[in-house]
């Protein structure tokens, strides 16, 4: 099994690597990439734990809800709750017109990991900074944090809109 | 306004930062550029002096990103904005 966790500790590493002497575009790039792949898991494993039980994880109801997740429809998802004042979708979705902020953390934090993700895999024009490569390992490792410490209910609501918005 | 000029959104943008409590802006440059779907959005580079060692900073910059994103979404502009930072020192290789 993944270790989110592991992941943010080997993208702090590669930015702590491209520290000495000029940056390291390839390491910084990778840290990136690394962070959001963090952030990205523990969403997945957070549903399928609390939607299936971790005790179950060898289940094949368990590869089910860990494979239901699309990049694009979670970050379509992030912009949706990434708004001072919910629309329809997400205020059906989260029982809400609002946001707990919290939740708009982690929609914030999740949608730039995954732009910067793109720009750090994709694009080879521009220069990543060192200390936004150092944010972003940061952002990946708040929003992780804030995932688990949102309430069940709270949390439970997020990983399903997450998962299904399209079909809502 | 649903798609504001790149100007009016850097300027903006200064306007936010300005109301927002301890982060100094120095400069800021919008470009436009496709995101990970083909959708367009907006790479706002900031130069910025350091004061990224604050336990608060990850949340503090969430928080000016939100707080930049409302203020589009006022005026109509719905391209997600993403920011990037950049140190006098790396200000000028920003785009390189």
């Amino acid at each position: 099994m993944i270790d989110s966790r592991r992941l943010l500790v080997v993208a702090d590493d590669l930015v702590s690597r491209a520290k000495v002497g000029a940056p390291s575009q390839t390491a910084l790039r990778r840290a990136i990439s690394t962070a959001y792949y963090a952030i990205f898991n523990h969403i997945v494993r957070s549903a399928a734990d609390t939607l299936v039980g971790a005790k179950h994880r060898k289940s094949p109801r368990y590869a089910l809800i860990y494979r239901a997740f699309e990049h694009a429809r979670m970050r379509q998802v992030s912009e949706l709750l990434d708004k001072h004042t919910l629309g329809g979708k997400a205020r059906n979705a989260l029982g809400m017109s609002e946001p707990l902020p919290d939740v708009r953390d982690i929609a914030t934090a999740f949608a730039n990991l995954q732009e910067w993700r793109h720009w750090a895999d994709y694009d080879p024009a521009g220069t990543i900074s060192r200390s936004d490569a150092k944010e972003m390992v940061a952002q990946a490792e708040l929003a992780i944090r804030k995932l688990d410490s949102l309430p069940i209910e709270e949390r439970k609501n997020l990983l399903v809109f997450m998962m299904t918005s399209s079909r809502l | 306004m649903s798609v504001a000029d790149l100007v009016t959104i850097r300027d903006l943008v200064l306007d936010s930062t300005r109301s927002f409590g301890g982060v100094e802006i120095d400069d800021v440059e919008v470009v436009e550029q496709v995101g990970p779907y083909g959708e367009p959005s907006l790479l706002i580079r900031m130069l910025a002096q350091p004061r990224r060692e604050s336990p608060s900073w990850a949340e503090d910059r969430l928080r000016l990103s939100q707080s930049i994103r409302d203020d589009l979404l006022r005026v109509g502009e719905s391209r997600y904005p993403v920011l990037a930072m950049f140190s006098p020192k790396e200000w000028p290789s920003r785009s390189q």
